[in-house]
């Protein structure tokens, strides 16, 4: 295993990880000011080029890449750090932010080095009071010892750093939604282009990124990118948290190393599967990403061979549902959550996940009609024609396909739960959940 | 939006077909030159695209996925498929989502029969509905103001009317609340849509989600029939289409031209439609009978009217007597041509004015030399702007002036009392023109000078020669725009309703217009100009003046002293006035003859650029109404004068054949495409005025005030007044003064105050309510005009302000 990039100093000082003194003692800021005062702006990106980071927000973009998108003479620039973190099953971001807040100002201070950007803001979501209060604390530690501010470090780089307190809709988190909250207006996502590289907050190069992506950054800075790229899988290198959720004896946050298995996933850190049952299906990625049956337990925790497999590593939340789930019932719950959830811009959107909300709201009820299946498919096709991941979009934003997700890829691997409902044979399913129709499972590991 | 550039084309595959297409339109406008529709719901092409309603899209070659057409501009060799059968699931897929919350109550919507979702239903659209779920509801529907409806049943999203309320009126006051399936149009709590625009978003709406109060359950479409014509509701003259069912009109609405209005039009000129039917309208002709008293008319035929006006003048001017013509901004330019030519060859005289002493001087208006054109804003380097308020004066110039200042990004300084909705925007605003350095303007590049009367009781000579001169040290550079307001002035000046010009921007003496004239005129008038309104009156009060025709104009109302304005018309022995309504003016009439207006004359008019548009008859006048122009005929040949001018397009004619300016002007040239877009008249042969610098202002004296005298959007004139839906929302008797001033003279918002003349010669003395207004300048006193009973405006007036308790 790995060396833990991310969560070893929480791990070691369980009571204090979050204050300046602390995040000192464990190679606090010499990140930073190794970039500042031994390296150019280019190295650090270099560096990170090197290293092959990819985002942790969902897309999964190589950061070093999107760094080099902003134009060469415009500014000032700006970065965004996107702590909205929203994503059903995602509780990665809340835990940087409150156990180990210097990790994400040092690393947005290097990014801000790197990207000759002077002025960062901090977009965390509204109901994360606690993270909050800890990342506002860092940065004014931070300013009081000089890291934040003007001629950081005896140079001539300076920084600001503005906290940014969300107002509460999951929408925010996608990044020209993002911007335009932040800037005040309502927060719908944007055309593009202008890429938020090109013209983002206001009207500025804006570069967006994750905050765990962040707190990687004075890791790869003091190491360097050949030491993060010789972690993880070619083309997914690293560690990064995954958020463990669901029917498992053991859920919770684990940095591990890309390249794993769901299997082991599930066994080492999950504890197996709950009452030493079997894994039925799994969200591998985050609400906005096409379920897995147990057949996939093997595919390793790599992008690119999970965008091969049909679905995707996303925001990091893994969510395991045991022989007993309702899947139905499951997949509604998390269209409920979009169609609560979307911004209301376009129509296929606004009314398409809303209405297949309510005719799955009535088929549970009991109400399913013999037609309703196709109705499900050819609803999804108009959101997101073709039904493949990557998504096609009738859309401006991914919200609208991620609505579709877990229905058709649901009613493709358990028809049957699906066909049930619109026979008017069902009653409770937790009981009369069909043997032997799902693959073996794992099992709890003694 | 920009005009298209057509100059260059690039070649497009559309459906495998090659199109010309002009790179950067957008591909749904180049689709449609190139007669593919394709269909949409939020792309308006005054609008910017937000490509909401996903109804648009399209494939293109080597871009993935659905592409939105109404946001990818066209590029070199692009290839664009509307018809797939992607595209084609996909549109009909948007069609079922909105359909699914539509009410689809089309037999009692406003919209039935003229909805572009009925339409695109129709064409395009699944064949049945798959949902059984429950429609959304809303209360409906809810007043967004005084004059427009909302029904979020029926609403699409597709944010056209909020876009236009932002970015087009800048009054950003409808919003969408919540999200998802619960987005909703909405005002702000205690907070109406005020806009003096707010009738476009109900023309705009694609569905029936926004109505309008005075045209609601009005008409189906298939019971009206419809003309295109130009609003007379101020110099603007945007282009509408004219509805009538069963001889009454019922609605306008907005046609859109690149010239001049975009399609847009100012709630006035959107509404005033009702005046035109109005209970109070004139409709017999009127002789005040000689022993009665006062107010005590009898109704005559018009043949015994003409008979006797024909016998007062040949009466007078046996006699060697006066007579005088004030008025004739509400005419067309053929009935203020036939009252320009009535007034030479059968009075005898140059006595005529069309403006009331509230304008310009007639001679730099029409003398104006490298004029500029409202299309020319958005080019400029810069816009200066000397003027009254236009978003209150002339509300559609304002939208034009807004867009190119807020959305094309020309610097624009503001000079004199604020701009509401400008000024905010100025690079810097003067209080006064002596105040404005020209050091400040940018060194190259075209400088649009928009000059207008500012203020009452501005002096107007000043101002034009100071816009003169400011011209002059900037040469060619400089696009004058001089500016009046009411109605079809601009047309009445060059038609020579004025004491020194004659039809087509010529002086009185000129000498080639002259002869000319004569061999279409027979009729001897003076080689030197006539009197103006202010010494016609003076006159009259002198008795002096023993005929005047007071045509379409209340100088109690809108002539800066009314005072002097009634015993002018108590003095003079004979008046005939010309009217739509009984007002002020006809209280001392002895003649009053019912005139025939907007809607129900066709002909000519001549915006504020110059722009010749025509205007159409849609219903017949009332009663035994007519048109000014039949009557000066009529008056005329009963004098045996061969008048000629039977008919609007014999006029026209005659007007291209004598006067200057207008050579060239023809119905044709009314038709097609281009025509959509009128004919500019010529330049005429107005020698330039001497310019001077500007004399400082008198700035206030002691405690007094500079008063300033405006318009508001909303007043007593006959437009707004005769309007049922309109009455109710002008401001009423109010002054405006800065917060500051207000504090150090101790005065409470909201309390009442006396306004008086420091000069006790200045006879003004008015009860108002105080409004305290930062956007009027420190030291000024801003009263709007007509807004109860009229008040005497001396230029350069300082005033002081008594509070009452
Ligand atoms: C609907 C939606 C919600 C999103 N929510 C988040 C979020 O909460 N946090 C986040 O980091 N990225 C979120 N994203 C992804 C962001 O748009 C963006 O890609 C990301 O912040 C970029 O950072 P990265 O490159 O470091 O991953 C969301 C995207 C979509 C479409
Ligand atoms: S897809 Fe949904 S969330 Fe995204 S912009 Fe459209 S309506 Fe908004
Ligand atoms: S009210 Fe009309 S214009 Fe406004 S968003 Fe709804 S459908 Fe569009
Ligand atoms: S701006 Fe003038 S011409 Fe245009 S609609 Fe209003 S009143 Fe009519």
């Amino acid at each position: 295993m790995a060396e833990l990039v991310l969560t070893r100093r929480m791990l070691d000082r369980p009571h204090d990880s979050w204050t300046l003194d602390a995040y000192h003692e464990m190679e606090g800021y010499q990140g930073l000011y190794r970039a500042v005062r031994e390296m150019t702006p280019e190295q650090v990106h270099a560096e990170v080029k090197a290293s092959g980071l990819r985002g942790r927000g969902g897309a999964g973009f190589p950061t070093g890449t999107k760094w080099g998108f902003v134009p060469k003479d415009i500014f000032p620039r700006y970065l965004v750090v996107n702590g909205d973190e929203g994503e059903p099953g995602t509780f990665k971001d809340r835990m940087l932010m409150e156990r180990d807040p210097h990790s994400l100002v040092e690393g947005i201070l290097i990014s801000c080095y790197a990207l000759q950007s002077e002025h960062a803001f901090i977009y965390i979501r509204g109901e994360m009071g606690h993270a909050y209060e800890r990342v506002v604390r860092a940065v004014e530690e931070a300013r009081a010892v000089g890291y934040v501010g003007k001629d950081i470090g005896g140079t001539d780089f300076s920084c600001e750093i503005t906290v940014h307190k969300a107002a509460g809709a999951y929408i925010c988190g996608e990044e020209t939604a993002l911007l335009s909250s932040l800037a005040g207006y309502r927060g719908w996502p944007r055309l593009r282009p202008p890429f938020p590289a090109v013209k983002g907050l206001y009207d500025k190069p804006t570069v967006v990124n994750n905050v765990e992506t962040m707190c990687n950054m004075p890791w790869i800075t003091r190491r360097g990118g050949a030491a993060y790229a010789e972690m993880g899988t070619e083309r997914s290198p690293g560690t990064r948290i995954f958020c463990l959720s669901g029917h498992v004896n053991r859920p919770g946050n684990y940095e591990i190393e890309l390249g794993t298995t769901f299997r082991e996933l599930f066994e080492r850190w999950g504890q197996g599967v709950r009452n030493g049952g079997r894994v039925k299906a799994f969200v591998p990625g985050g609400a906005s990403a096409p379920w897995f049956d147990a057949s996939k337990l093997d595919v390793p925790l790599d992008m690119d061979v999970l965008g091969k497999e049909g679905s995707m590593l996303g925001s990091g939340a893994v969510m395991v549902m045991d022989q007993d789930a309702d899947i139905p019932r499951a997949v509604w719950r998390l269209v409920k959550f979009f169609a609560h959830e979307s911004c209301g811009q376009c129509t296929p959107c606004r009314e398409g996940a809303d209405w297949l909300e309510e005719i799955l709201e009535r088929m549970l009820d009991g109400h399913g009609r013999p037609q309703d299946l196709d109705l499900l498919f050819d609803v999804c096709d108009n959101i997101s024609p073709g039904l493949n991941w990557p998504p096609a979009q009738t859309t401006i934003c991914p919200l609208g396909p991620s609505a579709t997700a877990p229905v058709w890829s649901t009613i493709r691997l358990f028809p049957e739960e699906y066909k049930r409902l619109v026979t008017g044979a069902h009653t409770s399913l937790a009981s009369s959940a069909p043997a032997g129709a799902e693959p073996a499972g794992v099992t709890a590991d003694a | 939006m920009p005009e298209n550039d057509t100059l260059s084309t690039v070649p497009i595959s559309l459906d495998g077909r090659e199109v010309q297409a002009s790179p950067g339109q957008l591909l749904i406008a180049a689709a449609e030159e190139a007669g593919v529709y394709i269909p949409r719901f939020c792309w308006h092409p005054r609008l910017r695209p937000v490509a909401m309603c996903r109804m648009c899209l399209v494939e293109v070659e080597g871009m993935r996925g659905l592409q939105p057409a109404c946001y990818v501009p066209v590029k070199e060799g692009m290839e664009v498929r509307t018809q797939t059968p992607l595209v084609k699931k996909v549109q009909e897929g948007v069609l079922e989502f909105l359909l699914l919350n539509h009410p689809l109550d089309c037999p009692v919507c406003d919209r039935g029969g003229e909805c572009p979702l009925q339409d695109h239903t129709m064409s395009f659209g699944p064949g049945e509905s798959r949902f059984v779920e429950e429609k959304r509801h809303f209360e409906k529907p809810v007043p967004i103001n005084n004059l427009v409806l909302l029904d979020r049943e029926r609403c699409i999203q597709c944010a056209r009317c909020t876009r236009f309320a932002s970015d087009v009126a800048g009054d950003p006051l409808l919003e969408f609340a919540s999200r998802g399936n619960d987005l909703q149009v909405t005002v702000f709590p205690d907070e109406p849509f005020s806009s003096y625009f707010s009738g476009n978003v109900v023309q705009i709406c694609p569905v029936g989600a926004l109505t309008s109060i005075p045209y609601r359950f009005k008409a189906r479409p298939w019971d009206v029939t419809i003309a295109e014509t130009t609003c007379g509701g101020c110099a603007v003259g945007c282009r509408g289409a004219l509805s009538e069912t069963r001889n009454r009109l019922i609605r306008f609405l907005g046609v859109d031209n690149d010239a001049v209005s975009w399609g847009w039009l100012c709630d006035k000129g959107r509404f005033a439609y009702e005046y035109v039917g109005s209970e109070n309208r004139l409709t017999v002709p009127l002789f005040r009978e000689e022993t009665a008293a006062a107010d005590a008319f009898s109704e005559v035929s018009w043949a015994e009217a003409v008979e006797r006006i024909a016998e007062q003048i040949q009466e007078v001017k046996g006699a060697g007597g006066n007579i005088a013509a004030i008025g004739g901004a509400r005419l067309t330019n053929e009935e203020a041509y036939s009252l320009s030519k009535f007034m030479r060859v059968v009075c005898g005289t140059n006595d005529v004015d069309c403006q009331l002493d509230d304008g310009l001087p007639a001679d730099f208006v029409a003398g104006a030399r490298n004029r500029a054109v409202i299309n020319d804003f958005a080019k400029a380097s810069v816009i200066v702007l000397a003027g009254p308020d236009l978003k209150e004066e002339l509300p559609v110039l304002y939208l034009r002036v807004r867009d190119a200042v807020v959305n094309q990004g020309v610097p624009l300084f503001v000079i004199g009392p604020p701009q509401s909705g400008l000024t905010d925007f100025a690079k810097k605003v003067f209080d006064t023109p002596a105040a404005f350095d020209p050091v400040l303007l940018p060194i190259a590049g075209d400088v649009v000078l928009i000059v207008g009367r500012q203020s009452a009781a501005q002096d107007a000579e000043a101002q034009s020669t100071w816009a003169l001169g400011l011209s002059e040290q900037l040469g060619e550079r400089v696009k004058l725009l001089p500016i009046l307001r009411r109605s079809n002035v601009h047309g009445a000046i060059d038609m020579g309703l004025s004491p020194s010009l004659l039809p087509g921007r010529v002086t009185v003496d000129d000498l080639e217009a002259r002869e000319r004239l004569a061999q279409v005129w027979e009729g001897e008038f003076p080689p030197d100009p006539g009197r103006d309104c202010r010494e016609i009156l003076d006159a009259a009060v002198e008795g002096k003046i023993d005929i005047l025709f007071v045509v379409g104009a209340d100088p109690l109302t809108d002539f800066p002293d009314p005072v002097m304005a009634r015993r002018a018309l108590e003095r003079t022995s004979f008046v005939v006035v010309l009217d739509l309504f009984p007002s002020s003016a006809t209280r001392f009439a002895d003649v009053v003859l019912p005139a025939a207006g907007w809607g129900e004359v066709s002909g000519t008019v001549t915006n504020l650029e110059g722009r010749v548009q025509r205007v159409a008859a849609k219903v017949t006048a009332p009663g035994q109404a007519a048109s000014d122009a039949q009557v000066f005929r009529e008056i005329a040949e009963h004098l045996e004068v061969d008048f000629g001018c039977g008919t609007p397009e014999a006029t026209l004619r005659e007007i291209a054949q004598v006067a200057p300016a207008y050579q060239g002007v023809s119905l044709s040239r009314f038709r097609g495409k281009k025509g959509k877009e009128g004919v500019l008249v010529g330049e005429g042969r107005v020698a330039p005025r001497t310019s001077s610098p500007f004399e400082k202002d008198a700035r206030p004296l002691g405690n007094g005030f500079r008063l300033h005298v405006g318009r508001a959007f909303w007043d007593r004139g006959t437009l707004v007044s005769e309007c049922p839906s309109l009455s109710g929302l002008r401001p009423g008797p109010i002054v405006r003064v800065h917060p500051e001033d207000l504090a150090f003279a101790g005065i409470t918002d909201g309390s009442s105050v006396r306004v008086l003349d420091e000069d006790p010669a200045g006879r003004l003395d008015l009860l108002r309510t105080v409004v305290a207004d930062e956007r009027v300048p420190l030291g000024t006193v801003s009263v709007p005009h007509n807004q109860d009973e009229p008040f005497v405006i001396r230029v350069g007036a300082t005033v002081t302000l008594e509070r009452i308790d």
